[in-house]
């Protein structure tokens, strides 16, 4: 059933890296992953896997000193690595919508609930604009894309060359020749920049050239017709306006009030053709605000964050998120800063507006007990690769990488009163990655080869992958920690009782 | 063994401590420097009771004159805490947890009730005392009245004065009492009580070493011996799990796992034997969690230390409290032993807690039904039926009043049979 769910989100390959001060920062290393429709994804890891920058990759929204080394994220068949910030700001929001982790700090302290929520849907207010960006969005994002896809081309090379030349700097010890032998080479790599940049953008301003041609004679007619259509709602509204003005000079004092409610009807529902005005707005705002169980919406409304509670902070993000009826949800760790009851409740909240709305959810958390709760599948993320990827279940009652068995070790559990299992040490210098397996330092099990080579992708079944040596043929055979089998047995004998 | 080592006790000296329960009066005032006027109760100390919190109070007062409001963040709490036990305070955000904690530590003055250490009041408030002059002048007044308009009365005009009097005297003389104890506590006495903050990162200074942050206490008690000093923050460090190269460094050098083990290190070096964590976990990673439960766990075996852990997951709780108290807007609302607590939750808001744990086995989550707790429907108070912490079983108290506690009591005798 669930296999027949068609992708909606497809991540190939990401490679993220991020330019600081101390080197190249490899944040995300080769991650690939699904969404599919009605799904909800979890991505587990602790703090600096790379689980938020994948989602900020997403959204297009990572810091200037990122880059985005090589994949790509398929969405309805784009690429939104290459889409141009036009386009972008059809999907980001709109389609792809995000909850950050500190609700307090993604509201505006200073303005009022109200306006933080309907804010955007007052920028695109002006349904006349709307329209015309409608009619002309086609043309112009081809031709937008076009120019983008340039510029990307260009500033991914040079941002290598850029990359090859802090790497000489920082190499140490190097004798004149080598020095000699790298400027040589650096010398080489410009001039080839050089001749790529001058063919790259010759091939693609001639294309340009010929889709800003379509897009003026697209422009010139989409004017035309926003302007007819304007005049055709304004003439039906003078010619209603005018009929009812006469009725009511000749009407009697009972049927006045009628037909002045009627007049205000017409003009607002004028008003509501030309654009979305300020009480249409604050209607979907409290109809959204009820939804997503914020009591007594009507005074909530005109406050400001801090009178609000952590879980009604989130809520309001929520709300906000949910305004332009986004496909997609991205949830990066939603309770975190909240307490375990305010937690439970978020959580039935997102998954009743899931299945409600029917979107498509990645969820990122730390906390194993939540993805329990809420993820149809789940990538485990460690040191920026995905090390483990499956369905709930077979991550759950049948984890293979050892760093899946540590977190399994190490959750409280309510149900038992065993010595937890910590994960010995602290997660590699992501400047400086480890040759092999980034797990292995921090790894009971590890082999030599783990320390030399990464492990690929170990199938199990269709849907379950695990990147650990372990799974290799030639491996020694080896059982999960005891605490993790004998919770696994305790959680399926308990669920086979109920 | 050097001067420092005579003031602050050493291992070695431990040994010595476990009879510090049982010195005589004269010893024990010696020990700590106590000024001998200060209220004690020996009793506690032949109990082997460390903490012993008693009524505790603390209201916060907002505004002025006529928005003058009043925020009861701790109404009537109290608690034993025996020597080497570990106490879980659980609750959600706002209850009053981490405001008990603060209180015991002498942060705040406290409103009213008073807390023993050792069986010496180190914190007292007076509300209560100033209260029951009011009132009683009060209630005398409206006896007055009533006498003077030839109402019959059990007591002469005369005996409600000189009854008023009493009143005012004995109360004004524990308030003296009070104000004396707070300004004559024993630095001695409450450098055995340290805290271990919720947030590792607002409660380092980013400005001081590691160093200069794990040996201000020290500093502050009057210990200025560099070598001496330097010494004690090298064995507090590995005694985390820290290294000697960490002592020059600056907090924000350091991982918030790292952190929370600089502030365990700084309560350590006081050599504390009460210690209370303050959600020393909740701002961290859940594999940083593991590690620094376990760590906690081991530092309280090996240091023999009593604990009050304070958090709002009762999961964590489990792996460390002999005892549990699950408060709910200020005030206790169940009191009992770890196990039992698990076993056998009673009160429904210690369920609805209970509950909302989310646990790693997906085919239990999906079914899991959560239970709200709506004060207003699940109590029916109010009708001469006054709630109060009344005891199930042995060592286990819960909130309730007649009609709930005979039901909680046929639930339990449901569970055995």
């Amino acid at each position: 059933m669930a296999e027949n769910r068609g992708k909606v989100l497809s991540v190939q390959d990401l490679v993220i890296n991020f330019k600081t001060d101390n080197g190249i920062l490899k944040a995300v290393r080769n991650v690939s992953f699904d969404l599919y429709q009605g799904e909800t994804l979890c991505i587990v890891g602790e703090s600096g896997s790379g689980k938020s920058v994948t989602s900020k990759a997403i959204m297009g929204i990572l810091a200037n000193n990122a880059i985005i080394e090589n994949g790509s994220i398929l969405y309805r068949g784009e690429n939104l690595l290459e889409v141009s910030e036009d386009e972008f700001y059809k999907i980001r929001g709109h389609r792809i919508g995000m909850i950050f982790q500190d609700p307090l700090s993604s509201l505006n302290p200073i303005v009022k609930i109200g306006k933080q929520i309907t804010e955007a849907m007052l920028i695109n207010s002006d349904k006349l604009k709307t329209m015309y960006n409608d009619l002309i969005s086609d043309d112009l994002i081809r031709y937008k894309n076009t120019l983008a896809k340039m510029n990307i081309a260009i500033t991914n090379e040079r941002k290598k060359l850029e990359q090859l030349e802090a790497e000489m700097e920082a190499r140490e010890g190097r004798t004149a020749g080598q020095k000699a032998a790298d400027r040589a080479l650096l010398k080489e790599k410009k001039a080839a920049f050089k001749t790529f940049e001058q063919e790259t953008r010759a091939k693609y301003q001639e294309e340009a050239k010929r889709y800003k041609a379509v897009l003026t004679e697209t422009e010139k007619k989409a004017k035309k017709q926003v302007a007819e259509y304007k005049q055709q709602v304004t003439e039906a509204y003078r010619a209603k306006e005018k009929e009812l003005k006469a009725k009511l000079a000749s009407a009697g004092e009972a049927e006045k009030k009628q037909i002045q409610a009627e007049l205000t009807a017409a003009k607002d529902d004028f008003d509501n053709k030309l654009r979305i005005t300020k009480a249409e707005a604050k209607r979907r705002a409290l109809k959204i605000m009820e939804e997503v169980g914020i009591p007594d919406p009507e005074r909530r409304y005109n406050q400001y964050p801090f009178e609000f509670s952590g879980g009604m902070r989130q809520r309001i993000v929520i709300a906000i998120a949910l305004t332009a009826s986004p496909e997609i949800l991205i949830c990066d760790e939603p309770t975190t800063a909240l307490d375990v009851t305010i937690q439970a409740q978020i959580l039935e909240l997102i998954n009743r507006i899931k299945q409600e709305r029917k979107l498509s959810c990645i969820f990122i958390t730390h906390d194993l007990g939540v993805v329990a709760n809420m993820a149809d599948r789940v990538a485990v993320m460690y040191a920026g690769k995905i090390v483990e990827y499956g369905k709930t279940d077979e991550i759950f009652y049948d984890p293979r990488h050892p760093y899946t068995w540590a977190l399994l070790a190490s959750i409280p559990d309510v149900d038992s009163k065993e010595k937890l299992e910590s994960i010995p040490g602290t997660p590699p210098d992501m400047i400086y990655p480890p040759e092999g397996d980034a797990f292995a330092a921090r790894n009971r099990y590890a082999m030599n080869i783990d320390f030399r080579e990464q492990p690929p992708f170990f199938k199990i079944s269709e849907t379950h992958s695990a990147a650990t040596w372990l799974e290799d043929p030639h491996a020694p055979k080896v059982e999960m920690p005891r605490i993790v089998s004998e919770r696994i047995k305790n959680s399926l004998e308990g669920s086979a009782n109920e | 063994m050097s001067e420092q080592d005579k003031h602050i006790q050493t291992p070695e000296a431990d040994a010595a401590q476990a009879g510090v329960m049982r010195l005589d009066q004269q010893a024990f005032n010696a020990r700590y420097r106590l000024n001998p006027k200060v209220k004690q109760k020996p009793g506690l100390r032949e109990e082997n009771v460390l903490l012993s919190v008693r009524h505790l109070k603390q209201y916060f007062f907002m505004g002025k004159g006529a928005n003058r409001q009043k925020l009861k963040a701790v109404s009537d709490i109290s608690f034993d805490l025996k020597e080497g036990e570990c106490l879980g305070i659980v609750g959600e955000s706002g209850c009053g947890k981490t405001t008990t904690g603060r209180s015991i530590i002498r942060l705040y003055d406290i409103t009213s009730g008073a807390i023993y250490y050792r069986g010496v009041r180190i914190s007292a408030g007076d509300r209560w005392n100033r209260k029951e002059i009011k009132w009683t002048r009060i209630r005398a007044q409206e006896k007055l009245k009533a006498l003077q308009e030839g109402k019959p009365c059990d007591e002469t005009a005369e005996q409600i004065e000189t009854r008023v009097r009493q009143v005012a005297e004995t109360q004004r003389a524990k308030i003296k009492q009070i104000k004396f104890d707070n300004a004559n506590v024993s630095r001695k006495l409450l450098n055995e009580i340290q805290m271990i903050f919720q947030d590792p990162v607002g409660s380092l200074d980013p400005r001081m070493t590691v160093e200069d942050i794990i040996q201000e206490g020290l500093r502050i008690q009057g210990f200025h011996n560099r070598q001496e000093n330097h010494r004690k923050v090298v064995e507090m460090l590995q005694k985390v799990g820290l290294v000697e190269e960490h002592a020059s460094r600056y907090p924000h050098e350091f991982s918030g796992g790292q952190k929370q083990r600089i502030g365990i290190a700084r309560a350590l070096i006081m050599n504390p034997k009460l210690l209370i964590c303050d959600e020393p976990i909740s701002a961290l990673d859940v594999s940083i969690r593991a590690q620094i439960i376990n760590l906690l766990n081991d530092l309280k075996r090996e240091l023999n230390l009593s604990i009050i852990f304070i958090a709002h997951d009762l999961s964590v709780v489990k792996y460390f409290c002999d005892v549990i108290v699950v408060m709910y807007f200020g005030k206790v609302v169940e009191k009992a032993p770890s196990d039992e607590l698990f076993a056998h939750p009673m009160h429904p808001y210690t369920r609805s807690l209970l509950s909302a744990i989310p646990k790693p086995n997906p085919r239990t989550e999906r079914l899991r039904k959560r239970i709200t707790y709506n004060p207003a429907e699940a109590h029916d108070y109010g009708h001469g039926d006054e709630p109060a912490l009344r005891e199930v079983t042995p060592g286990h108290f819960v909130y309730c009043n007649e009609a709930e506690f005979a039901r909680y009591a046929e639930e339990l005798r449901g569970a055995e049979a």
